[in-house]
């Protein structure tokens, strides 16, 4: 077979990454195209543009009215205003988490338009944007406070296990569409930076509980300080046990989740100029499953037994910030982090040492670059069992990257443009390139338009490359007369590649009335080197015993397709105690095997994520105390798992006692007794289908 | 391909970037936020009036006292360092604790006492001060004075009740500058 380049056995391996991968995989000619020259073009002569000096006064010498004329920068990064950026951008603000009623934060992220989120299971999420949803779903990167909580075991996030109290959260700010060149490989279909309160603002202590039907108990506490009046600190402890779902014949799941969750931050001002933060955290899960797999070569082969996963996680983060000049500054960042997960099948533990430099500064009023460099170090050891097996058991990556990116204004006010790009190396694939150019023009201050291309890369994980996962097997004689007891297992490959998109935006943000925002993004995405498997050729094994013959399904970039879609989002203010939020996706994936590539080898292991989806949530301050929020949700069937579209119903009613006591009452998937909204891909878990819950809050300022 | 070529690569799209953006030198007409914040606190002072019995003739001193963590590093008394006002020399106070602070007629609530603002309002009600801050809605919560940033410009509100109530005068041509909140 021409296309089947290697089976991913033992001897084969090497430490380089394999040539065709990576930097160069980049489209023949890209750097020679005339519209790469137009674009640099653009943008030397948008650079050259004579920048205005302004010798420094003494302020206190000008009038007020020139005063307000001056602009400022504060010591914290500047933070873009929505309608400036140029993607399609939402955020989630502490209030609307508030508001949510949602116990944990997939949940809390169904309210984003264009990203699906699914319940798997009680303790398990689908989150992603723009397809390819699934519990490993692979090409949204999710950060929390600057560091990747993304795994590289098996390219995806343990939503089960992110351990900030949502109290501690300022606000979620999710960019749909690859947000590579600023953020790195994997932020390919979109970016989820959850941002923590500073200590500053969190210094009220509080202690919160609450129980429920399904929630059977949860509870947070804070302790803030101060020392000097330079330092502040606060530590939070968070804790939540969830009851199983039901499995579709209607018996109770096995699917109990219970996190115990604690983290602390710590911010110090050295001086004006110097902020500094030490964080970190550290959580303890369990999470309850009935696995259906392979267990042995021995009739009946298949197993279904209950499996408690245990995961613990620790970080330590330091950050130093520091501003040289109004318009300059440089972040220095490290973290450590580490992912231990037990379970029956499997042991894994990972250790990451991260290190991050970016520099920020001005040069006139016009223009602005951004550049940083990274490096990332992945330790990590699997101990497998006969079902799931990693070879090598040990494995060490490193990551190195560079990255820069220009901002320029072009006509002040009205045209801003964005170009960089990310250069990165990896272990797997070697060197990645992920540009992008962005324009967005504003003709006045209540309407925007952007556009943006970008190529964006997901970098093999180490379960594509190492793995070997026995997901069938065969009676003697059932795969051939003759033929000995028979396994079908999914092997990794190290020569797979990154899965390769080239993505073309176009989005429009308005505020025509002072109570209304409106918010549309258009996506074409252009997919390559997609994951799918080829079989390849059968071979005897003799370990374990018995004799018994194993065909392999090797992981191969075999697929290809686009993806298309819409993004809609409204926000109106129908009075000053009551908003309203809608908003509206649709979304259309076609994948296809590559030429050369057989139809069979076309496995789905690529998601799946529903064509229509839409939201509404109504706000209302009833009173000064009382808080209601009613949201209905919409998602459309997935045809691929013959799941039923479903519309759910989530009210949430607080009232605030005095000064200090809140108690709310929150009911979730309130329209129907149960639903099933996914299914357990790739690991083969028990479905569950989503029940209705209500619980009940209370919450104490100390 | 080899190494090298894949380098020249990577410099044959990196090179029109590099050579562009790296300036010789950086400009800027914008200043630090606390900078601009620092001179409006001192031209405030100007064009308020106090009661007749805060000062008494002997005073010689003006204090401006900044409440909680400081957020001016010395840029406050970099702003007012030599200058008077109604012939008063101008010195500014630090203090994290109400407790300690001595007669203010200007105070400045720094951010970190958004927690306890309500505690600090009630504890300065019917004193002739003028309060300035930046915690978000200031003058809705009853504060003299609050900040804004509007488009990168500093913007202020005035509580004119707040004011008045204290016996504060302040100067038709900053409530002309001002957002006046009820």
């Amino acid at each position: 077979m021409e296309s089947y380049r290697s089976t991913s056995d033992a001897q084969g391996r090497r430490s380089i990454a394999p040539l065709g991968c990576g930097l160069a995989r980049l489209r023949p000619g890209w750097t020679g195209s005339i519209q790469y020259w137009i674009v640099c073009g653009i943008l030397l002569t948008c650079l050259w543009l004579p920048a205005a000096a302004e010798s420094q006064v003494d302020l206190t010498e000008l009038s007020l009215e020139d005063l307000m004329n001056i602009e400022v920068t504060s010591v914290s990064k500047k933070a873009e205003r929505i309608g400036d950026a140029a993607a399609a951008i939402y955020v989630v603000t502490k209030v609307n988490i508030r508001r949510s009623g949602a116990t944990s934060i997939a949940e809390v992220l169904r309210m984003v338009p264009g990203l699906q989120i699914a319940s798997i299971d009680a303790n398990k999420w689908a989150v992603s944007a723009r397809g390819f949803n699934g519990r490993f779903a692979n090409k949204m990167l999710v950060l929390i406070d600057g560091r990747s909580v993304y795994t590289s075991l098996f390219s995806g996030v343990s939503w089960e296990t992110l351990g900030p109290a949502l109290e501690d959260i300022e606000r979620i700010e999710v960019i749909r569409g690859p947000g590579a060149s600023l953020w790195g490989a994997n932020a390919v279909n979109g970016v989820i930076n959850i941002i923590t309160k500073t200590a500053d603002e969190t210094q009220k202590n509080y202690v919160a509980g609450g129980f429920g039907s399904e929630e059977r108990g949860f509870g947070n506490i804070r302790y803030a300080g101060e020392v000097g009046d330079r330092t502040s600190y606060r530590a939070s402890f968070s804790y939540l046990n969830r009851d199983a779902f039901t499995t579709p014949s209607g018996s109770p799941a096995a699917d109990d989740w219970d996190c115990v969750a604690g983290s602390f931050r710590l911010d110090h001002s050295l001086s004006i100029r110097d902020a500094l933060t030490v964080m970190g955290g550290a959580s303890n899960v369990r999470a309850g499953q009935n696995y259906t797999t392979v267990t042995s070569l021995d009739y009946p082969y298949y197993e279904t037994f209950y499996s408690e996963t245990k995961q613990k996680t620790l970080s330590l983060l330091g950050r130093w910030e520091r501003s040289l000049s109004p318009s300059s500054d440089v972040v220095v960042q490290t973290y450590l982090s580490r992912l231990a997960i037990e379970d029956v099948l499997w042991n894994y533990s990972e250790y990451i040492a991260d290190f991050d430099f970016q520099h920020r500064f001005g040069f006139g009023n016009r223009h602005e670059f951004l550049w940083g460099l990274g490096y990332r170090s992945v330790v990590d050891q699997f101990a497998g069992s006969f079902s799931l097996s990693y070879d090598p058991e040990r494995r060490t990556s490193h990551q190195l990257n560079i990255f820069a990116q220009g901002n320029v204004v072009v006509v002040p006010e009205h045209l801003r443009m964005t170009l960089g790009s990310k250069i990165e190396h990896n272990g797997y694939t070697g060197f990645e390139i992920q540009p992008n150019a962005r324009i967005a023009w504003t003709p006045n201050p209540n309407h925007t338009v952007w556009t943006a291309v970008s190529r964006a890369v997901r970098t093999p994980s180490r379960s594509e490359s190492d793995m070997h996962f026995v997901v069938a097997a065969y009676p003697p004689g059932a795969l051939s007369p003759g033929a000995p007891t028979a396994v079908l297992a999914l092997q990794g490959n190290e020569e797979y590649c990154s899965e390769e998109l080239v993505a073309y935006e176009i989005g429009y943000r308005t505020h025509p009335l002072p109570r209304l925002s409106a918010d549309l993004a258009l996506f074409y995405n252009d997919y390559d080197d997609l994951r799918g498997s080829v079989v390849g050729e059968p071979y005897l094994e003799t370990a374990p015993e018995p004799i018994h013959l194993t065909v392999p399904m090797v992981i191969d970039n075999t697929n290809m397709g686009k993806a298309y879609g819409a993004e809609v989002a409204l926000s109106y203010d129908l009075l000053d105690s009551w908003r309203v939020y809608g908003s509206y996706t649709y979304l259309k994936v076609q994948l296809r095997p590559k030429d050369g590539y057989a139809s069979e080898s076309f496995v789905v292991y690529s998601g799946e994520s529903p064509q229509n989806r839409a939201y509404l949530r109504s706000s209302i301050d009833v009173t000064e105390r009382l808080e209601l929020d009613i949201t209905q949700r919409y998602t459309d069937r997935l045809a691929a798992f013959d799941i039923d579209s479903h519309v759910e119903f989530d009210v949430r009613l607080a009232y605030r006692f005095g000064r200090n006591a809140t108690v709310s009452l929150v009911g979730l998937n309130l329209l129907e007794k149960n639903h099933q909204e996914f299914v357990p891909d790739v690991l083969f878990s028990e479905p569950a289908k989503v029940e209705r819950s209500v619980y009940g809050k209370i919450r104490f300022n100390l | 391909m080899t190494m090298s070529r894949k380098f020249s690569r990577i410099m044959l799209i990196m090179a029109p970037l590099l050579s562009a953006v790296f300036p010789l030198s950086a400009s800027a007409e914008e200043r630090p936020e606390y900078e601009v914040k620092a001179a409006f606190v001192y031209n405030f002072a100007k064009f308020v009036e106090w009661p007749t019995d805060t000062f008494k003739d002997s005073d010689t001193l003006l204090r401006i006292c900044v409440l909680g963590k400081n957020p001016f590093d010395t840029l406050l008394e970099a702003a007012v360092a030599g200058k008077t006002i109604a012939a008063r020399s101008v010195v500014v106070v630090y203090a994290t604790d109400l407790g300690q602070v001595p007669p203010c007629p200007i105070m400045y609530i720094a951010r970190s006492e958004a927690h306890n603002l309500e505690e600090i309002q009630k504890q300065l009600e019917g004193t002739a001060i003028l309060t300035v801050s930046d915690i978000d809605d200031f003058a809705e919560r009853g504060g003299t004075i609050g900040f804004f940033v509007e488009d990168k410009n500093i913007r202020f509100k005035i509580n004119v009740d707040a004011a008045e109530e204290t016996g504060l005068q302040i100067s038709s041509k900053l409530l002309r500058l001002a957002r006046i909140v009820e």
